[in-house]
């Protein structure tokens, strides 16, 4: 196999990937659940069998980290609150330019800059081969707000299962960040 | 775990994620209506093509809202253009949409060239060249038909004829009026194709020679893009020129050479080069034969010479060669394209181009020239004749014509390296009967009438025609002049064969329908299986899907899955290690002295050979491109008129001063024959051009009225080019050798002589034609 | 402060029109004399103090500091809200029916609002602007530097089809953006004793095409004349 065939299996391979975290970041799904234990592992993550229970308790997590809180939302996964405070600010219109500019529209309730379609857009672009867009939509908007999302995650002291799929989720912006500037 | 190998995923993982068949529901396509809510070309609908405005055919993607074609732009994908497009390419909805263009078949009602028409259906459009064919293959043998063709619609018909077995199946004005005598010398020199698109690689230059090209102008996208980032990083550029050119603007030294004397400059630099020892002794001695016989040939040239014949500063000819030598190997020789110029001269013309480029060493590696790869389809043939001659043409008794005892190609040796015949024995043919009779014409793609020298012969050619039928987009002159018209479909509503640049990256780029045909235009490749099936021809395919298929299997690739990307790429090797470097020549070597050329009694090594000078009272009509236009037929193009809607004339400024004439000026031309121009043409006065030279931009002074803003436009160069010279070696007809004079308020103006011409330059005979 | 502005690079621009083309494709100018939001115009081959000169002006609205064109705007003052596509902070200001955006710096027209009385065109000393007269009614049209493309994270149509990458498009706000480093080392813009306006559109080139260039400067107060 040539390089460019190599190299396009291998983007195909990481398409999945960040297509499989975008579903992560949704609420949580049974099957996923349960099968992200086996995918972080082979990743090489400590996966503790406590973290991968699906249950009443996961459930409550997702809807106290990120949908309502008593004291407010404490990681709104969403650019423009990282960024700006407040919901559907200039950032969720930069993500919109972005879907747009692949021939894209957001097909959830959710603003255009939550977190999951953010990764699916970035599968998207994996799988079509657009790395310049790819490069731009990281440096110029999603990895300027993930860190932000990253640490108020971390201090809302979360589930395990969150604070595993926040580091993966990390890893794998980290790495693909890294290849698309070389 | 190292954080490098994190996206490593293990084949597990993603056996694991495939399985979990995850839908990408948080993202989806606009809707037309809402893509067309956003303002200009954004949220269009994309389908990426292959632009046909020109030959270059640069990877694009058409967008479309509603329907429409609303912008043409690069493919990101590409390598070689990317987003960029020329003008032309920009303007290619302008052809789709323009008013004028062919819709419907049609039958000439009136006279050949009087523009009068009835709408016919393509089954008795196509019946009724059928039936032509079969007559003329009857009456007067195979032979008796030719073909002109250009483009991407002409090869499916040179199929046809080359099928039917006629020797004159192809005559392309790319071979025989222009790129021909560049394309032999090179390939005789270094054993490959050089000429087609110029396999020089600018980008990597550390120097540049550009002799025989205005490239910059001429905008071959790829090509200019490279040439500027060669000179973006610092690459010395030399311009040979008798116009100061675009690229001259740029250059570090234009030599505004006398026209048809370039062979003393290029000997007396291979002379130079070899006696101050400044030539690329490794490549020479292990890669070239004849450098002996070569340093003999040159001994006597010296620059003083080519300074007196050629009529340059002698600093400035020996600065540019110096600059040549400082920056060898690295030095991007363009080997010329237009090449059709004076006759004898020019195939070895290029031969001293390419040797000097050797004795650069400048061959196989960065910024010379490169080994053009090989694109990694199949080759397959749309249709076969299995009945020759065609079932059914005769009946009981009938006997087929014996086939002629001489050959169109007799008068050239090396013309049967290009697929077909000569124009000139071609049109003598039609005219004369001899060496025997042409009586049907194909025209597909090209305008000949604006483009054979000599077009009032052209024109009497025609009317000896028993029948003459023409496929194209618009209706230009040569359409005029047919008996049965075919509306092309665009490039924007068809496929077509697979392209590929063959640069220094490549790719292979699918053609495929953007919108489908307007009216009742079709396909060149339906229009072809129609025509064949008529002609008992087989069909090895019958759709192009089928067809394309056929050529991309080999590749892994197929018709549904290029239609998204509109390419695939792939590796290539375009420079040699000095070790592992070969020719396909008949040495094997690169050929400094060519034995084939000696064998056919034709100089192995240039000699000198110049241009006679124009007449006294007359100026050499030079002719060129334009960067907004093609050829002949983007005149009618509204975008594009209106950038540049006409053409003027350049005239040398000291000439001007002596005969009274300021730029806006007009004059009619008259040249040495005694033709005029049909109108009066405007004129640029500059000290860009020589004071022996004009320069008219070709292509313009359409003569069709059926295109409404293309007609009467600007002068036609073509029908003041009536003078041409057989070129002796491929049967090029050569015309750079037309001089003119102006005529203004009634007055004869003759061109004074500013420039002295040496006694070694012979004076062309003025002789008049009827 | 944002400023966005254009550098042109003049050995670089072969005079193809590409860009020209690009334009009236991607917002459908209309063909017609003198319609046209950027142009492409030969210079030379000339005489210069600095050598024979062939070079190319291609031109297009300069989004200038001081546009006199919405000095003459005979609309009335309305207040709109700008946004700002950075950082969406938002400014209310009083403007006519062309004005210079805030946050942006470029000059644009409200076509609902433009009246199509034909001052602005006459004003601008670089003939930037035409009046379509071909719609219903008759608007000031011109370079926008592709405002509503930018925004939306795309590169203005000339910019992107320019085979010889000779058009460097950015912010002027931002110091380490390319077309501030070029301005800073010398990048030179269409002015003259009689019309220095403040125009955003720089030129770099060799001396012998600036000089052809920079006499393609307007030397006639137009906007006095209106």
């Amino acid at each position: 196999m040539n390089n460019k065939a190599e190299e396009k299996s291998r983007h195909n391979d990481r398409a999945s990937l960040f297509l499989f975290l975008a579903h992560l970041w949704d609420y949580p799904r049974p099957e996923l659940i349960s099968k992200s234990k086996e995918i972080f592992a082979s990743l090489g993550l400590e996966t503790p069998e406590k973290a991968f229970e699906m249950d009443e308790a996961l459930e409550a997590e997702y809807v106290r980290l990120f949908i309502n809180a008593p004291d407010g939302v404490p990681a709104a996964p969403y650019a423009s609150v990282q960024l700006t405070g407040l919901m559907s600010q200039q950032p969720a219109e930069q993500a919109l330019a972005f879907y747009h500019q692949a021939g894209l529209i957001p097909n959830t309730a959710e603003p255009a800059d939550h977190l999951s379609t953010e990764l699916a857009f970035v599968a998207h672009l994996l799988k079509e081969g657009r790395y310049a867009l790819l490069k731009s939509f990281l440096q110029e908007h999603l990895l300027k707000w993930f860190p932000l999302f990253r640490k108020s995650l971390e201090q809302a002291e979360p589930h395990p299962f969150y604070r595993l799929l926040v580091e993966v989720t990390e890893k794998a912006l980290g790495n693909l960040k890294e290849e698309v500037e070389t | 775990m190292k954080r490098r190998d994190f996206l490593k995923l293990s084949g597990g993982v993603c056996a694991a994620l495939a399985s979990l068949q995850l839908d990408s529901k948080f993202l989806r396509g606009l809707s037309a209506a809402e893509a067309a809510e956003l303002p200009g070309s954004l949220g269009a609908k994309e389908v990426p093509s292959v632009c046909d405005m020109c030959f270059w055919r640069c990877p694009i993607v058409a967008k479309v809202k509603n329907g429409r074609v609303v912008k043409i732009e690069g493919n990101p994908r590409s390598p070689t253009n990317g987003t960029r497009i020329c003008a032309r390419g920009n303007a290619g909805i302008q052809l789709l949409y323009d008013k004028d263009r062919l819709k419907y078949p049609m039958k000439r009602v009136g006279a050949r060239g009087e523009g009068k028409w009835a709408k016919i259906s393509w089954d008795e459009a196509l019946d009724e060249i059928a039936y032509n064919i079969k007559e003329t293959m009857k009456k007067y043998g195979v032979h008796s038909m030719a073909f002109f063709d250009h483009g991407a619609s002409a090869g499916f018909f040179r199929e046809i004829f080359e099928e039917l077995g006629t020797e004159n199946f192809s005559n392309e004005p790319a071979f025989f009026q222009c790129v021909g005598p560049a394309l032999l010398a090179y390939l005789y020199t270094v054993g490959y194709q050089a000429v087609g698109n110029a396999k020089v690689d600018l980008a990597n230059a550390k120097a540049i020679l550009l002799f025989a090209s205005h490239l910059g102008e001429n905008i071959q996208v790829s090509l200019v893009k490279d040439f500027i980032e060669g000179l973006a990083k610092g690459a010395k550029l030399i311009v040979v020129d008798p116009r100061f050119s675009t690229a001259a603007g740029k250059a570090d030294i234009w030599l505004p050479i006398r026209p048809g004397t370039d062979l003393a400059l290029l000997l007396a630099w291979t002379n130079y080069l070899i006696e101050n020892d400044l030539y690329d002794k490794d490549f020479v001695k292990n890669h070239c034969i004849g450098f002996e016989e070569v340093k003999k040939a040159v001994k006597k040239y010296d620059l003083d010479w080519a300074a007196k014949i050629c009529d340059l500063p002698k600093e400035d000819i020996k600065k540019a060669i110096d600059i040549l030598a400082q920056n060898k190997p690295h030095v991007g020789v363009h080997p010329g394209r237009h090449s059709a110029w004076y006759g004898r001269q020019d195939v070895q013309r290029h031969r001293a181009m390419a040797i000097l480029t050797g004795l650069l060493g400048a061959v196989g590696l960065p910024g010379g020239l490169y080994f053009p790869p090989t694109p990694p389809i199949a080759k397959v043939k749309l249709m076969e004749c299995h009945e020759f001659p065609v079932k059914g043409i005769f009946e009981e008794g009938e006997k087929e014509v014996p086939p002629p005892e001489v050959s169109l190609k007799e008068d050239y040796p090396f013309a049967e390296l290009f697929h077909g015949s000569p124009t000139d024995a071609i049109i003598k043919a039609t005219l004369t009967g001899k060496p025997y009779p042409i009586k049907l014409w194909g025209v597909c793609g090209v305008n000949i009438i604006q483009t054979i020298p000599n077009p009032y012969q052209t024109k009497e050619a025609i009317k000896n025609l028993d029948f003459i039928f023409c496929v194209d987009n618009i209706p230009t002159e040569s359409v005029l002049w047919a008996d049965i018209v075919l509306p092309d479909a665009t490039y924007l509503e068809r496929y077509d064969g697979l392209y590929s640049a063959q640069e220094t990256k490549d790719y292979v780029a699918l053609r495929q329908p953007v919108v489908p045909p307007m009216f009742e235009s079709r396909p060149a490749f339906q229009i072809a299986l129609e025509l064949g099936k008529r002609l008992g021809f087989k069909a090895n395919y019958t759709s192009e899907v089928e067809w394309l298929d056929a050529q991309l299997k080999k590749a892994g690739y197929s018709v549904a899955k290029l239609s998204k990307t509109g390419l695939f790429t792939y590796e290539v090797n375009p420079y040699r290690d000095r070790k592992h470097l070969s020719f396909d020549t008949d040495s094997g070597k690169y050929e400094l002295a060519s034995e084939a050329f000696a064998d056919e009694d034709f100089p192995a090594i240039p000699e000198p050979d110049f241009a006679p000078a124009p007449p006294k009272g007359y100026a050499r009509l030079l002719y060129g491109r334009v960067p907004v236009h093609t050829f002949a037929k983007t005149m009618n193009n509204i975008w594009l008129n209106n950038e540049w809607p006409e053409n003027h004339l350049w005239v040398n400024d000291e000439v001007a001063r002596a005969l009274g004439l300021k730029t806006g000026d007009e004059v009619i031309l008259e040249n040495q024959d005694g033709y005029r121009s049909e109108k009066p043409v405007k004129v640029f006065v500059t000290p860009g051009i020589r004071p022996d030279a004009v320069y008219l931009p070709h292509g313009f002074g359409s003569r069709s009225p059926m295109l409404k803003t293309a007609y009467g436009k600007g002068v036609s160069d073509t029908f003041l080019i009536t003078h041409y010279e057989q070129e002796p070696m491929m049967g090029a007809s050569s015309h750079r050798n037309n001089f003119v004079r102006f005529i203004k308020d009634g007055k004869v103006l003759s061109i004074p002589e500013i420039r002295p011409v040496p006694p070694e330059i012979p004076r062309f005979e003025n002789r008049k034609r009827a | 402060m944002s400023q966005w502005a254009m550098v042109i690079d003049l050995n670089r621009c072969v005079g193809c029109h590409a860009c020209a083309i690009a334009c009236r494709a991607e917002w459908q100018v209309p063909v017609g004399e003198g319609y046209r939001r950027n142009w492409v115009k030969r210079l030379g081959p000339a005489n210069t103090p600095h050598g024979l000169a062939f070079t190319f002006y291609p031109g297009l609205c300069n989004h200038c500091d001081h546009p006199v064109c919405v000095s003459v705007c005979t609309a009335d003052e309305e207040e709109k809200v700008f946004k700002c596509p950075k950082t969406g902070k938002t400014k209310k200001m009083k403007v006519r029916a062309t004005y210079k955006d805030p946050f942006t710096g470029v000059v644009l027209i409200d076509k609902d609002r433009c009246l199509g009385c034909g001052a602005c065109v006459e004003a601008c000393p670089y003939k930037a602007r035409y009046l379509n007269e071909e719609l219903d009614e008759p608007k000031a049209d011109k370079c926008t530097f592709c405002y509503e493309r930018v925004i939306r994270g795309e590169v203005p149509a000339c910019v992107k089809t320019c085979i010889a990458d000779a058009r460097i498009f950015g912010d002027l706000g931002d110091p380490n953006s390319e077309v501030s480093k070029l301005v800073k080392a010398g990048a030179k813009r269409l002015v003259s004793k009689e019309v220095n306006i403040g125009p955003n559109v720089y030129w770099v080139g060799k001396e012998k095409d600036l000089y052809l260039l920079l006499q393609q400067a307007p030397k006639e107060k137009t906007w006095e004349n209106v």
